[in-house]
């Protein structure tokens, strides 16, 4: 590497890469760690949502609207929603039944939505890679290198999540008011905070993420059954280098690892998945809470 | 009636329905019966450390491929015989689980269920990369089978098998098994009667991956080939699955819920491609129906007390 | 008498607020101490320091064995264990899933250091079963000795956990409300195991609320308050001492 003369253009190019990348990561990571953080619960289907989000764009790009640029947009906001909704079924209808069991049953009943949904994904959309025939808005140019503007967007849209899940969960009354039912559950339900009606939306909300998420991956990334699986693992990673519950620490989480990973494949492929899991064991080893976590999260 | 349910005598009974699969049945039932033999020896090394020490590994994969792609490495690239490859694969997977569980121990219920899927795949993206080595995502293929015919294999995994559960079995009702028990019920206490938790936590540790890592070494020459996929975590959640189904607080209840999770997907297999989803249906009603497991439901049922 | 147990100078802080601030006290051999004082002295702060569960911000704690003196601050909870300061707690702390006999069991394996003996069933070790028959008799849960743990009453659990801390023949023994939440049955009961103990001139220091109890059993009395010793001596001066009565009811 040191031989070579550094080209700007290429150099560009990549970063443009890991930041696509990392903003994808946040946008899943995020709602697994909001998750997690009011509810504690580790939501293993969570990646079964992200892929579920990018076979909704798929559809909504290739058969229900013409026209690129109104096409993802339509497709996002559609993952988002039905998300929303598959989100808000799974927890009234499964999850709301094992909150007072231990550990090992919530990870095994999300473990088991993870094959019910891989499963029905075949049985709707079948077994091939699902690509859209074009990614919106073009590209640009640097250096002999095409950039799609699609990547920017990508970044924006996760900026944006990012900004506004930390207005909701500082600056308005709803945001506190799960904040507080989520350390003092009992005290929430008896100052008659809604307690269920928030868990429900909270888990709405994150499972809304990882649609979301899939659905701005499908262009690039194209959908798949089993691709949830991977960025499940990867969400587990980013949440518990960056701290378990924090966005600001997801945020910093997906960088690290949509960058170590990007350059990592470039530099020295043979670790380029290994140095993820070494960061994230070597963070858990010297601080458990990850880099912006606030307290030790021991489960009851 | 505990002991009886429970206890080592099973061992006979169960080892000698087993012992007539290969008379009966064809090669293809005794390749899945052999399977569901090893995948129920796994799982109850799992359960050495989540049912009688209180730790839930969410990364027993990484011992049972890293004992099959052991066994794999010493046969086909490195040409040595297959007890000789045997004894490697469990040196190194004891090496794995001593340096893991070191690790790992320093933390107990999430963060260590985190730091065993952080190790495990660790061990799975160094199989994906190492290409000289391991073959890959194609993994390793032409593994010989000791004895050759499926039939004959059959009886080597039937007996190292039944050895490893039977030691295991004398192994949890000595001093030390009680010993786990006593940390998984109270650590706290446990230290303050005089037991360095950590220690005994340890040693559990150890044994767990052994016995996990004994049923890889011997699953490798069964099927012959191995792929990185035996290292994926969602193996590590099948193996949690299968301790579940059978029931983690009766000795036999993983071995029996490996055997049973094998027969689900062969049947889920044979009425629909869409077998996952059958997999996963099953596993949603044993959590809401069978809580305690399979086994643990009969035992119940007879009015037996677990353990 | 010779001392077994010394603490010098402890204080524990949580914040700013000191938990244990600058108690010494001894415990001679064969010698029953009562520590008492309101919720809050910081009694139960100073077993726990003792007992290693809590680190002091300063001072040490001591403990005679054979051939010396020993300083156990700082060492971990199994080491002081194993050198010999036992512990019940007031909430009662066992091991909820196993029977009764197998948490003595167990105690014993522990201070024996029997768990390496792997080849041999944990229920047919004689010299263990004889030991824990002679406990469980003590402490009258023979006859329930294949019962869960979990199945027991509160006073049975408080018994069982006792019974726990008996199974080492402590160099000193650290009895945490041994009497709270149960019946007068049980607290007669109570009664007189400690003073079949003291019979054994096992030393014991029992922090206790009822104070009926402690002048009882006691050869010396300490009241706490606001983590300081407060009085110290014999049973008898302590309860006509004025000073008791503000700290408790701020007269």
């Amino acid at each position: 590497m040191l031989g070579i003369v550094v080209d700007l253009g290429y150099v560009a190019a990549q970063t443009a890469n890991a930041l696509f990348y990392s903003s994808i990561l946040f946008l899943i990571a995020s709602g697994l760690s909001l998750i997690f953080g009011i509810m504690r619960v580790l939501n293993l289907a969570h990646g079964a949502f992200y892929m579920v989000g990018a076979y909704v764009m798929y559809t909504v790009f290739t058969r229900l609207v013409s026209g690129a640029e109104v096409g993802v947009v339509a497709g996002i906001l559609a993952a988002g929603l039905v998300l929303a909704a598959i989100g808000y079924l799974v927890e009234v209808g499964l999850l709301k039944w094992v909150y007072s069991k231990p550990e090992e049953v919530q990870l095994l009943l999300t473990f088991a939505l993870i094959l019910v949904f891989d499963d029905t994904v075949k049985i709707i959309w079948g077994t091939e890679y699902k690509a859209l025939q074009s990614i919106p808005w073009g590209s640009f140019r640097v250096g002999e290198y095409l950039i799609p503007v699609y990547y920017i967007v990508t970044v924006a849209v996760a900026v944006v999540v990012a900004f506004g899940l930390w207005i909701m969960f500082t600056r308005t009354i709803t945001g506190k008011k799960i904040r507080a039912a989520a350390s003092y559950p009992d005290i929430a339900a008896a100052l008659g905070v809604n307690t269920r009606i928030l868990f429900s939306l909270t888990f709405a909300l994150g499972a809304a993420l990882a649609g979301i998420s899939g659905a701005m991956a499908a262009p690039i990334l194209t959908a798949y059954p089993g691709m949830g699986t991977e960025a499940i693992v990867l969400s587990f990673a980013i949440i518990v280098i960056g701290g378990m519950g924090s966005i600001l620490g997801s945020f910093i989480g997906a960088l690290i690892v949509g960058f170590s990973r990007t350059f990592m494949a470039i530099v020295y492929p043979v670790l380029e998945i290994a140095l993820v899991y070494i960061v994230m064991a070597l963070i858990l080893i010297i601080k458990p809470t990850g880099l912006f976590g606030e307290r030790e999260v021991e489960r009851r | 009636m505990a002991r009886i349910m429970t206890g080592v005598n099973w061992l006979i009974p169960v080892f000698a329905l087993l012992a007539v699969v290969p008379l009966v049945a064809g090669p293809f039932y005794s390749r899945l019966v052999a399977t569901g033999i090893l995948y129920g020896v796994a799982a109850v090394g799992f359960n050495v450390l989540f049912g009688y020490t209180g730790l839930l590994s969410f990364g027993h994969a990484m011992f049972w491929g890293t004992g099959a792609y052991v066994v794999a490495i010493g046969t086909v690239k490195l040409s040595l015989g297959f007890p000789q490859s045997f004894l490697l694969a469990l040196g190194v997977v004891l090496l794995l689980a001593l340096v893991t569980g070191y690790l790992s121990l320093r933390h107990t219920k999430i963060y260590f269920a985190m730091l065993t899927l952080a190790f495990s795949q660790l061990v799975y993206a160094v199989a994906l990369k190492w290409r000289s080595v391991t073959g890959a995502d194609e993994g390793i293929y032409g593994i010989p089978r000791p004895l050759g015919d499926i039939e004959d294999y059959y009886y080597v995994v039937l007996v190292v098998s039944f050895a490893t559960l039977f030691l295991t079995w004398k192994l949890l009702r000595s001093p030390l098994g009680l010993a786990f028990r006593s940390v998984r019920d109270n650590p706290y206490r446990a230290e303050v009667v005089g037991y360095s938790v950590n220690r005994v936590r340890l040693v559990s540790f150890l044994v767990s991956g052994l016995v996990t890592g004994i049923a890889g070494a011997l699953y490798s020459p069964l099927q012959s080939s191995i792929n990185p996929d035996s290292l994926y975590w969602t193996f590590s959640a099948a193996i949690v699955f299968m301790a579940i189904l059978g029931g983690s607080r009766v000795f036999l209840g993983p071995f029996i819920g490996g055997l049973v999770y094998v027969f689900i997907q062969d049947i889920a297999m044979g009425l629909t491609e869409y077998w996952l989803l059958i997999t996963g249906l099953i596993l949603g009603a044993v959590i809401f129906i069978l809580p305690s497991g399979i086994v643990g439901f009969i035992v119940k049922l007879a009015g037996g007390d677990e353990e | 008498m010779k001392p077994v147990l010394i603490v010098e100078n402890v204080r524990k802080y949580y914040g700013r607020v000191a938990a244990v601030d600058g108690v010494s006290l001894t415990v001679p051999e064969a010698t029953t101490i009562g520590l008492i004082g309101p919720n809050g002295a910081g009694k139960t702060t100073l077993l726990d320091v003792i007992s290693g569960i809590t680190r002091p911000d300063s001072g040490s704690v001591k403990l005679a064995v054979e051939g010396g003196v020993v300083e156990i601050t700082g060492k971990p909870i199994s080491v002081i264990t194993m050198l010999g300061v036992a512990r019940a707690f007031q909430i009662p702390n066992v091991f909820d899933g196993l029977s009764v006999i197998d948490n003595i069991r167990t105690a014993i394996i522990a201070s024996k250091r029997l768990y390496k003996s792997i080849s041999r069933n944990y229920d047919s070790l004689t010299e263990v079963d004889e030991d824990a028959k002679g406990i469980l008799e003590l402490v009258g849960l023979y006859e329930k000795k294949d019962v869960k743990a979990s199945n027991l009453s509160h006073g049975e659990r408080k018994l069982l956990d006792i019974a726990i801390a008996l199974v080492a023949r402590p160099r000193v023994l650290l009895l945490d409300e041994p009497t709270s939440g149960l019946s007068a049955l049980e607290k007669g009961r109570i009664t007189s195991i400690i003073e079949s103990l003291k019979k054994e001139r096992i030393p014991m220091l029992i922090v206790e609320h009822d104070l009926d109890v402690v002048f009882s059993v006691s050869d010396r009395v300490i009241a706490m308050h606001e983590g300081k010793i407060l009085v110290e001596g014999d049973p008898e001066s302590v309860k006509a001492d004025q000073r008791l009565r503000y700290a408790y009811f701020g007269e």
